[in-house]
């Protein structure tokens, strides 16, 4: 049961601590953050939210499909002007999509991790992008060093790894149980 | 059970489960979880932009603390943005307070020296 509100409705936002540590992440040291600004800003993250699904939602709808995939995100945002996400998004998603394989298939057990919030207990979270990732916002910039330690602009796998382009993408730098690919 | 979590590249940043939920508030969808996945990855990428350009507009103003006048310049530089934030943001207190000013104990048939009544305000004529 959800507790008596008080002045905000918090289920509707990302919890503000998450958004503070990800913010501080970027702001320059020193900096502060105003209280109502923190608020607003929290506020704009489920805007945004609400904006990018229900843009990916129309076209589920419209081509006659019940349930919101990948795809539909990855359009939405081209449309909504958010096409610099589309690259960086791709490679999210192919590592998403090859953790799914490796889990499923080499371990065939849940990973467990601590102090995660799964939605169901089964699913892979969301990638860790690490301090300092810059989206360079309609400079059509990538640098493909920045993010995730890394990645190809062909998009071809999104193993980030030391540079190994090998079709056996599956395997991630740190689980290596053949040791062929180096 | 491989001690793989310090470098192991997946981790969340924000709830899987919230972000579910606030997808869901309008309406009930489904999605799939590689849908709210990269819903979840972009909504960062967007929070990072919003503090970076945020940021910047504090630094250009000379202040430490960013302000939501802050955020909003910020938004209002970016067309995207603009189409579905602008007018989600809180109404800037420094226009309500020049409104005051110009509302009060002043002789409204005389034009204001150093500051131009808003257009709006028609004066006497």
């Amino acid at each position: 049961m959800l507790p008596p509100c008080t002045v905000r409705e918090q289920d509707q936002y990302m919890p503000i601590a998450n958004v503070i540590r990800i913010m501080r992440r970027i702001l320059p040291t020193h900096a502060k953050i105003s209280d109502d600004a923190k608020e607003t800003i929290q506020e704009c993250v489920s805007e945004y939210i609400s904006f990018i699904t229900g843009e990916a939602n129309e076209r589920c709808q419209r081509e006659q499909r019940k349930t919101i995939t990948a795809e539909d995100v990855l359009w939405a945002m081209g449309k909504l002007g958010f096409d610099d996400y589309v690259e960086p998004l791709t490679v999210f998603l192919n590592r998403y999509r090859e953790n799914e394989n490796e889990r499923t298939s080499l371990r065939g057990e849940p990973i467990l991790k601590r102090g995660m919030d799964y939605g169901s207990s089964m699913r892979m979270a969301p990638p860790y992008v690490p301090a300092g990732f810059h989206v360079g916002h309609h400079q059509g910039i990538f640098d493909g060093t920045n993010a995730m330690g890394g990645y190809f602009r062909d998009g071809s796998n999104g193993n980030a790894g030391g540079g190994s382009s090998s079709s056996h993408a599956s395997l991630t730098n740190n689980f290596d149980p053949f040791g062929l690919y180096k | 059970m491989t001690e793989n979590e310090a470098v192991d590249p997946i981790r969340p940043e924000f709830p899987t489960g919230r972000v579910k939920k606030i997808m869901k508030l309008d309406k009930d969808i489904k999605v799939n979880p590689e849908a709210s996945f990269l819903i979840s990855c972009s909504t960062n990428l967007f929070l990072q932009f919003l503090a970076e350009r945020s940021a910047e507009v504090a630094a250009e103003k000379k202040k430490k603390t960013v302000k939501i006048d802050h955020l909003r310049t910020a938004v209002k530089r970016h067309r995207p943005t603009i189409d579905f934030l602008l007018d989600s943001l809180p109404v800037p207190a420094e226009s309500i307070q020049s409104v005051a000013n110009s509302l009060s104990d002043r002789d409204l048939s005389r034009p204001v020296a150093d500051k131009p009544a808003p257009p709006w305000l028609e004066l006497a004529a």
